[in-house]
């Protein structure tokens, strides 16, 4: 008789007790090996030859292309040894010859199809290219490592192919296992162990140990050296699998019982719905986890499927398995075979009709063996036990249903959902029934397929995790994240801040990439530049005032061909569901460029239909943070007003209705790529509006200045746009027709948004979101109004800065505090409000005072507070700026 | 005939759990020795609530009838039922003289009704 002993750390040994047993051929009940029985201590030696290998990284630090190399040499070895293998698997197991035969093929094609997808596909390291968090700029990637000491723990039906859905993810991916195989059928396994010796897999990366799992259960799940316990078997023991892993939190997956659904509907091929419920329940004597052992039937044809499905069964010949001219073996032992009988009993009692089998077989020639005949029991209600509890034997329940809705419900009325299928010759109507189904895997008519390169595992009772695939390959890795910050600098890091008394971010990025063409005439660049960006097809973005005025008409003149149509519906203040109507236009049309032509709103409703119209969905879908990953749709800027700086910043803001806020895209791909500054395109803006607008750049220049990101280059730009709009204001308020001073206008605008678009605003913008939200207050009117007081309530954590503003105002004395120069530069500001007609009060901009409260919780939570040169985080402080600006 | 099992061994609180268990249902029936499957492969020996039918052996112990099919009887050998309450982990294990799978002494179960 062979022999067999444990394979550990590279060698083949006797058990530390010296214990062996015999593993009996189930299709003669006669021992065919001695195999050595593991005990404790071999399960330890085990498992600490496999936590040295792995801590040595003599497997764990090759490359997966190394590993790969060492993989096929085990997979060649594999074949050398394919006909002792196929053999041997048949009498251990009782597998019929003809299925035994294709296990050492399949297993040599999942190892080396497994390993060449680790070495070439496998995302072993990924970059992320957007991280997701604003405030820690840096690297980010990931990178998948091996778990570490592996266990697989495997059952008795198919030892072989468990061995090597077991052994080799674990090693393709760098990991060392001990491998444990059924008490009942261990040697494949072990012939296994002899191949990747044979193949020169290092000691200790494979150990394969036989022994009793309730003894050798307790040291494998619990040892604080096992890293994962992949194991296949019943509920019970997976459950308990569980419960042990849990107390050092071993990953663990499981692939546990099933009492599948296998669906007949009523336009399937009846032949080949009978020959799929029978290969679904009868293949290797019903011994397969996922067999479909409850059999749904149309009542439509139920009698005629019963009839052909108990024929076809009784045609199965039931024989020794090395016989070739068997369909089914014997049950894998005499436990096996008490526990089917026991069933078969219950099944009778229960009420069900048993069709056909319900007894042993006796097979001429053999004396003893576990043969059963296939058996049918009809007329199954769902709720029997025979129904709910898997038998793992050739039993099936056939069940019958009328609607395609109440056999889902049937077949999801189970704790397990492993398997399933449904047989159909309608495709569609199959894969909605398939949808339905609360399971793993389903099968249109066809079973029991399976392939490296597709998971298998279980919902619900039937397991955790997933084997085979690249999903299978995933559980046995590990992700690490790596961060690198951008940069190493304790006054840069914004989140360090947090317990810090210095809120000032020193280091920062200057990305403003938008080409910008100004001066007297230059509208015909835009041609030149829809060339540039490569488009034929510009849509103009407006609203009804440009276009009345003219100017849209200007802008498509300029783009003559290439304009494809005018979309003049965007209101002041735009919200979500006007991004979706002018992507709806844009999508219709087949632009491929969008120029804005307007102020503000119309160029930030630009910006998203240009995001929206690139990524699909809706606005909604794209309110994010740095996330963009490509370039837009291209987006040619032509503002109409001086002040939103929208023509080159990274912010779109919009309305939305059901966050009752203000809520933006910020990215700098959201910058437009070309901004034309066209003195004859704010020639008309009414006088108000000039005033507004141009304080919402003051606004924006000053609050980059005192911003905690504040930075020399974006100080520099906002400087000059105070000193620019300081002195040109007053003058395009004198004279409407002054274009220089137009002009002027507009490059201190778009220099007031290169500031902010970096150096980010604070309070008086928070505030001014709100009330425009809220109140319709435009915006500019709204920053013009808080400005001031904002610039007080910051004055003590902003003087030296609001003193430069001071200077670039004319309003700093010689002999000047900081302070002082910072007051009356807020004292400035008010002057030129004055001077130039712009509103004074938010009473005046139809703000009611009882509102002032709710203005005030909700700008407490807007996101440019953060930047704020003085912390704002009680809502009191906020709403007696809200009354001091009323 | 003879129809009492011979050897059903309650060990560590089985007797007064599955009493417990009894009383709190308010079921006054016997508990069946059962083979049964939790799920693809290995059988194992559990507790149901269940009659006794015309060919079952039983035994009376603790307050408490046990019943088991003859064919079980003869496949597991004399049973013995423990009660196990850790931490996290209660429920009856059930061992016999003869395992019917090599995981017996691992999982604890419930009493099925």
């Amino acid at each position: 008789m062979e022999q067999y002993k444990l394979f550990i750390n590279g060698e083949f040994v006797d058990s530390a007790s010296g214990k062996t047993f015999e593993s009996l051929d189930p299709g003669t009940e006669l021992p065919i090996a001695q195999v050595a029985q593991a005990g404790k201590a071999d399960a330890e030696a085990a498992i600490a030859a496999a936590r040295e290998a792995f801590n040595s990284g003599v497997w764990s630090g090759l490359t997966p292309a190394a590993r790969m190399a060492k993989v096929q040499d085990f997979a060649d070895q594999v074949s050398q040894q394919a006909l002792r293998l196929a053999a041997t698997e048949c009498m251990d197991s009782g597998q019929i010859l003809k299925l035994a035969g294709f296990a050492p093929l399949l297993g040599m094609g999942l190892l080396r199809n497994l390993a060449l997808t680790a070495a070439t596909k496998f995302p072993w390291h990924e970059e992320i290219p957007v991280s997701g968090n604003a405030f820690a700029p840096g690297r980010e990637y990931i990178r998948r490592e091996p778990i570490g000491v592996c266990v697989g723990i495997i059952p008795w039906n198919f030892p072989m192919t468990m061995a090597f859905w077991k052994l080799g993810p674990a090693l393709i991916m760098g990991n060392c296992i001990v491998l444990k195989p059924a008490t009942v059928t261990p040697l494949s396994a072990l012939i296994l162990a002899e191949a990747a010796k044979a193949a020169g897999i290092p000691d200790g990366v494979v150990n394969v140990i036989a022994g009793p799992g309730g003894e050798l259960g307790q040291v494998l799940c619990t040892h604080p050296d096992v890293d994962k316990v992949a194991f296949t078997g019943s509920t019970e023991v997976g459950r308990e699998i569980m419960r042990m892993a849990s107390a050092t939190v071993k990953k663990v997956t499981l692939e546990l019982g099933g009492k599948s659904a296998n669906i007949i509907l009523d336009d399937a091929d009846m032949d080949l719905a009978v020959e799929g419920a029978c290969f679904g329940t009868f293949f290797h004597q019903g011994q397969i986890c996922e067999s479909g052992t409850r059999v749904l039937v149309s009542s439509k044809i139920y009698d005629q499927f019963l009839d052909k499905m108990k024929k076809r069964a009784e045609a199965l010949r039931v024989g020794y398995q090395m016989d070739p001219t068997s369909h089914m073996g014997p049950l894998v032992s005499k436990e096996q075979l008490a526990t089917v009988e026991r069933y078969v009993k219950i099944g009778k009692e229960e009420g069900a009709e048993l069709i056909t089998g319900g007894k042993r077989v006796e097979v001429p020639g053999i004396k003893g063996g576990y043969y059963y005949a296939p058996t049918i029991f009809a007329n199954v209600n769902n709720k029997m036990r025979i129904a709910q509890e898997e038998i793992f034997g050739p039993v099936v329940c056939v069940i019958k249903y009328d609607s395609d809705e109440e056999a889902v419900a049937i077949a999801n009325d189970s704790i397990y959902g492993l398997g399933g299928g449904v047989f159909s010759s309608n495709t569609a109507r199959a894969e909605r029934v398939a949808a339905g189904v609360r399971t793993g895997s389903m099968w249109i008519n066809n079973y029991h397929i399976f392939a490296d390169f597709c998971p298998f595992g279980g919902y619900k009772q039937s397991g955790v995790g997933r084997e085979l695939g690249v999903a299978g390959l995933h559980e046995y890795t590990l992700i690490k994240r790596v961060h690198v910050s951008a940069m190493a600098d304790a006054r840069s890091n914004m989140t360090f801040q947090l317990l810090s008394d210095y809120k000032k971010v020193d280091g920062f990025g200057y990305n403003c990439p938008t080409n910008v063409i100004a001066g007297h005439g230059c509208l015909p660049a835009i041609s030149r530049a829809v060339t540039d960006l490569g488009c034929k097809r510009a849509l103009i973005l407006t609203d009804p005032g440009v276009r009345q005025a003219g100017l849209a008409q200007l802008a498509k003149d300029a783009l003559a061909g290439f304009c494809v149509g005018i979309y003049d519906k965007i209101p002041a203040d735009p919200d979500l569901e006007s991004v979706d109507a002018a992507t709806a236009v844009a999508r219709e049309l087949k632009a491929d460029c969008i120029v804005s032509v307007g102020g503000g709103s119309v160029i930030d409703t630009a910006k998203a239909v240009c995001v929206t119209l690139k990524s699909g969905g809706k606005a909604n879908d794209h309110l994010n943070f740095l996330v963009l990953t490509e370039p837009q749709t291209p987006h040619i800027a032509i503002p109409t007003t001086s002040g939103t700086g929208s023509e080159v910043t990274n912010v779109s803001v919009l309305t939305s209705k059901n966050a009752g806020r203000k809520l933006f895209i910020v990215d700098a791909k959201i910058m437009p790529n070309v901004a034309i500054l066209d003195p004859r395109f704010t020639m008309t803006l009414p006088q108000s509006l000039t005033v507004t607008t141009a304080m919402d750049a003051m606004t924006h220049a000053i609050e980059a200045m005192t911003s905690t990101m504040s930075n020399p280059i974006c100080d520099g730009m906002a400087l000059q746009a105070i000193r620019m709009i300081n002195k040109n204001l007053p003058l395009v308020v004198a004279d409407g027709k002054n274009e220089k001073a137009r002009l002027n206008m507009q490059i201190a605008a778009t220099m007031a948004g290169w500031a902010f678009t970096v150096a980010q605003v604070g309070l008086a913008h928070g505030m001014a979101h709100t009330v425009g939200a809220l109140h319709h207050v435009p915006h500019g009117a709204a920053c013009g109004i808080v400005l001031p007081k904002v610039m007080r309530y910051n004055v003590d954590h902003a003087a030296e800065k609001l003193a430069l503003v001071a200077h670039a105002l004319d309003v700093a004395g010689a002999n000047m505090t900081e302070r002082d120069a910072a007051m009356a530069a807020a004292d400035a500001i008010e002057a030129l409000m004055k001077k130039t007609g712009h509103p004074m009060r938010l009473r005046d901009v139809g703000v009611p005072e009882e509102n002032l409260a709710i203005c005030a919780f909700h700008a407490i939570t807007d996101t440019a507070l953060i930047f704020n040169a003085r912390g704002v985080s009680d809502p009191n402080d906020v709403l007696e700026v809200y009354k001091q600006a009323y | 005939m003879e129809r009492t099992i011979p050897r059903v061994k309650l060990e560590s609180g089985a007797g007064r759990a599955a009493s417990q268990f009894l009383n709190e249902k308010g079921i006054s029936r016997s508990l069946r020795i059962d083979l049964r499957f939790t799920g693809c492969c290995d059988a194992s020996l559990g507790l149901r609530v269940d009659d006794i039918s015309e060919d079952d052996l039983y035994l009376e112990a603790d307050g408490l009838t046990f019943i088991i099919d003859p064919e079980v009887y003869r496949l597991a050998g004399a049973v013995a039922i423990a009660y196990v309450e850790e931490k996290d982990r209660k429920g009856f294990l059930l061992t016999s003289e003869r395992p019917v799978s090599e995981w017996e002494g691992f999982g604890v179960s419930d009493i099925q009704v």
